[in-house]
């Protein structure tokens, strides 16, 4: 699933993905360290800000505005927050260039894809994402 | 035999020696042809996360994916808009593809070795990036380092953790 958040896209594995809602403000929570989460069907679940995480600007801050897509991965589960999604489609995995492979490991990114116009999609790696950000 | 054993000699050397230069405010820098690639247009670049600010994001290349980095904020020079004279050099060192974003770029000059001198032992800093500086008619052109260029990333890393 392609998603955009600010000029930048992404693409997450349909596989880790459980369900994309459009959240109601009376189900947001926040705790006192600021994390938030959200209410879903009786259970609660954190909330990953896509823009915060990776410092993409964006006008698309409110929760109400964008979608979350809940994923899941080893029996863990985190809503992330996104722009919007831009539609399913098949990709090839391509590899970080290695350059930046050995510049450094990017949390929760598994490498990259080019999208049918040319642009270029990175992948994120749901299980390294919801093990190494704090908060989750 | 003799003639094309020296025909080799000479189609090795015809890269040597030569330098592209290419503008970064009133600065010319010069790099040594063998490394590079081709020299493209500004393209569109795909940010991405967690990396320096140097390193401006990825670009597709006719569907090779390469980063690239901004050599004004790797000096650290005022950043500017890229307009259309911006260039994206690719260059190619040890199977790393980088593209360099610079303002614009001049033109392939020969620089004999002994119009070469060493830089100056002024700073250390500046040292790192600067392996000669080539003296033409016209001008001065400092030579790149183009592997220093991309290393010294951890030396780059821990200035950073102290001022920040």
């Amino acid at each position: 699933m392609n998603l955009k958040v600010g000029n930048s896209r992404y693409t997450i594995p349909i596989t880790a993905i459980k369900e994309s809602f459009r959240p109601v403000v009376d189900n947001l929570l926040v705790d006192p360290n600021g994390n938030e989460m959200i209410m879903v069907r009786g259970q609660c679940y954190p909330i990953l800000r896509l823009h915060r995480q990776y410092h993409v600007e964006t006008s698309i801050t409110d929760f109400t505005e964008g979608i979350l897509i809940m994923v899941e991965h080893d029996g863990k589960s985190c809503c992330i927050f996104a722009d919007e999604l831009l539609g399913q489609q098949q990709v090839v995995v391509k590899a970080l260039p290695n350059y930046i492979k050995r510049k450094k490991r990017i949390t929760g990114l598994g490498g990259c894809t080019l999208l049918g116009d040319g642009n270029i999609s990175l992948i994120i790696d749901v299980g390294s994402l919801i093990t190494n950000v704090d908060g989750l | 035999m003799k003639n094309e054993a020296v025909l080799d000699l000479f189609e090795e050397d015809t890269q040597k020696g030569k330098y592209l230069t290419f503008l970064l405010g009133v600065e010319s820098y010069g790099i040594e042809i063998a490394y590079i690639t081709e020299i493209v247009g500004i393209q569109p670049i795909t940010e991405v996360p967690e990396l320096p600010a140097y390193v401006k994001g990825i670009i597709n290349l006719r569907g090779k994916i390469i980063p690239v980095m901004d050599v004004r904020i790797r000096f650290k020079k005022q950043e500017t808009e890229y307009d259309d004279r911006t260039c994206i050099i690719v260059i190619d060192i040890h199977d790393i593809s980088i593209g360099m974003i610079v303002d614009s770029v001049s033109e392939v000059l020969s620089i004999p070795e002994q119009e070469i001198v060493p830089p100056p032992d002024i700073s250390k800093n500046q040292k790192k990036y600067i392996k000669g500086i080539g003296k033409t008619a016209e001008e001065v052109v400092l030579i790149l380092d183009c592997e220093k260029l991309l290393e010294d990333d951890e030396l780059d890393l821990l200035t950073k953790t102290e001022s920040s």
